[in-house]
């Protein structure tokens, strides 16, 4: 049956192609848009992730630094000191900043850090060094390729010259780029203000975790504390609010249109080869024959389509990274399994539409 | 046990067929009584819209009767369950249509297989027998070209191949030779004759052609759903340029 399935697809070249690409698109499209999701996720978090710590103090009611901004007093740094069970602290500070060279500008997310704090910077530095004092920044890979910089160049943020030490990995959330500087710098850059976005804490081996975060919010008014693992989730949570819809809206919509295009196709086939299907019903072809090789055809349209679909994946993932270097696409096993799965089973379903043709098709049509 | 001399292969009794429903109906075939048995070659003739492609399906059980008593291999017709009428004709009637019907995606011997699988033989017996069939067909040189590739006269003996490919005891035909030259017309009913003569098949033709007659061991005239007395074929073809 296979070997009919596959002369029948072949019978017509330039439908089966289209039909085979409109497979591929979708397989395509999908493959894209969630290896972008998990770049994008990926990158968003990955400085949390990588500043591994046992507390995160922020504002009071901020839950996030994804999408919510976050200040708190500097001095709320000699609170921490002063209390016992905690090991160490990290002030950051994150404001969003214009970074300009000669030629172009993009938008940053500036954090500010103190480099003598185990935590706060970024994940890897990939090309060139860490800052080690004021005016040095440490950008992001990818915003510096789109921006054409390299270690060594200067730009400008806030009216501030700031060398360019090095490139940082891990540091690309899509749609915004990380940026390094020390905290004294990012505190000028906003005005000299003595605020900071989140304390980062440590504790003592020997300090139950959850009695510190009470002990902290009690002692720093209007603050909020989450330990690392509920910080990484609402952040994740956020990040996937304003994401992980689109993504899923793109897909469906793909999908239906898939089912739409591919139906209509196989209707076509089905029509048109109305009385081949009417002289097999006449030789005696069983019952499950012809929705067997309605099913055969949709399942050849869907593995030559996925082939094609994740084999062109690599070579426009690429072609689009020329255009724009801060997309990055992160592809797991699992959801690469899931796209195959997604689109083979929308090609099944869209051949059990066209299915409901064959019954209107009767061998006594063969003598007309 | 079955006397496969004279076994009945279809046999109508007071059979009638109407469509439609109401006023819209109309009456295809009206209390026809025949028989086709092993062995015989039945031809049915009459001018077109008699109702000869009407019996032709009633008598491979694509189409019920509105009434009367229709016998399928010696059982009622009503006694057949969907699955068995499907079984009965992969397995036991052949199919020769005027238009040939051949499959165009397949090739000749794809074509034949096809046909061999629905009667349940495997792939692997199907082909031989295919091929078997072809080469005494002396079409063998056929086997890989596609129906669009073939002439009318290589399509039809195809189409003759495929409809004995399952070893039928009854070969139905629809008007076989209406698009083929007299040369053609002669030796696909010569080499249907010789396929009926040797496996002891009944075959039952519907046709306008003259040219056939002679091979006929029965001639059924059908005229506005009824069928004229039993005449000899010589009164046929005298009176065969009053009709066409």
């Amino acid at each position: 049956m296979i070997r009919c399935a596959w002369k029948y697809l072949r019978f017509r070249p330039s439908r089966s192609l289209l039909i085979i690409s409109s497979v591929a698109l979708c397989t395509l499209l999908m493959t894209f848009l969630i290896s972008v999701y998990r770049g994008v996720s990926d990158g968003t978090l990955d400085y949390i992730l990588q500043n591994r710590c046992d507390l995160w103090v922020l504002q009071e009611n901020a839950t996030n630094i994804v999408r919510g901004s976050s200040i708190l007093p500097a001095r709320q740094g000699n609170v921490l000191s002063q209390l016992p069970g905690i090991d160490s602290f990290s002030p950051i500070l994150l404001s969003l900043s214009v970074v300009q060279t000669p030629a172009s500008e993009g938008t940053v997310y500036l954090v500010g850090y103190d480099r003598r704090k185990p935590q706060g910077g970024p994940p890897r530095v990939v090309t060139g060094r860490a800052i080690e004092k004021d005016y040095e920044i440490v950008l992001d890979n990818c915003f510096a390729a789109k921006h054409r910089i390299v270690p060594g160049d200067t730009v400008i943020c806030n009216r501030q010259k700031l060398n360019v030490v090095g490139l940082s990995e891990g540091t690309n959330a899509f749609v915004i780029q990380y940026a390094f500087v020390t905290l004294t710098m990012a505190q000028r850059l906003v005005g000299d203000l003595k605020i900071v976005s989140a304390l980062l804490v440590n504790a003592d081996e020997t300090v139950p975790i959850r009695k510190l975060s009470n002990e902290i919010a009690g002692r720093i008014r209007k603050s909020s504390v989450f330990t690392h693992e509920q910080f990484v989730a609402a952040n994740r949570r956020e990040m996937q609010s304003g994401f992980l819809p689109f993504i899923i809206a793109v897909c469906v919509i793909s999908v239906v249109v898939l089912v739409i295009i591919l139906s209509s196709l196989l209707s076509l086939m089905i029509m048109e080869r109305r009385a081949d299907f009417a002289v097999m019903k006449t030789l005696g072809a069983s019952a499950g024959f012809l929705p067997g090789l309605i099913l055969l055809v949709a399942s050849l349209v869907a593995s030559a389509g996925i082939a094609a679909g994740l084999l062109l994946f690599a070579p426009v993932t690429s072609l689009i990274r020329l255009i724009a270097p801060e997309l990055r696409t992160v592809t797991t096993l699992f959801e690469l399994a899931l796209v195959i799965a997604t689109v083979a089973a929308t090609c099944l379903l869209s051949g059990l539409f066209p299915m409901q043709k064959l019954r209107t098709i009767y061998p006594a049509e063969t003598f007309q | 046990m079955t006397n496969l001399e004279n076994e009945t292969l279809v046999e109508m009794r007071h059979i009638c067929k109407e469509f439609g429903r109401g006023r819209q109906t109309t009456v295809a075939v009206a209390d026809v009584s025949f028989a086709v048995r092993s062995g015989e070659t039945a031809v049915l003739i009459g001018p077109s819209g008699s109702g000869k492609t009407t019996l032709l399906t009633l008598a491979a059980g694509l189409t019920s009767p509105s009434a009367g008593e229709l016998y399928l291999f010696a059982k009622p017709f009503d006694a057949y369950q969907p699955r068995e009428l499907q079984k009965l004709r992969s397995r036991n009637i052949g199919f020769i249509f005027q238009t040939f019907r051949l499959l165009d995606p397949l090739t000749v011997l794809e074509n034949l297989i096809l046909t061999g699988k629905f009667a349940g033989v495997s792939r692997v017996e199907a082909s031989a027998d295919a091929a078997r069939l072809l080469s005494k067909l002396r079409i063998e040189n056929l086997a890989d070209a596609y129906p669009f590739q073939l002439s009318q006269g290589e399509k039809q003996r195809v189409a003759a191949a495929r409809a004995m490919i399952n070893g039928p005891r009854l070969i139905i035909a629809d008007e076989p030779t209406a698009n083929l030259e007299s040369k053609q017309a002669l030796s696909l009913f010569e080499l249907l004759r010789e396929y009926v003569k040797q496996s002891r098949c009944g075959l039952l033709v519907a046709t306008h052609d003259q040219r056939i007659l002679s091979f006929a061991d029965r001639i059924l005239r059908i005229e506005d759903g009824l069928l004229a007395p039993r005449v000899s074929l010589e009164y046929y073809n005298q009176a065969w340029n009053l009709y066409y």
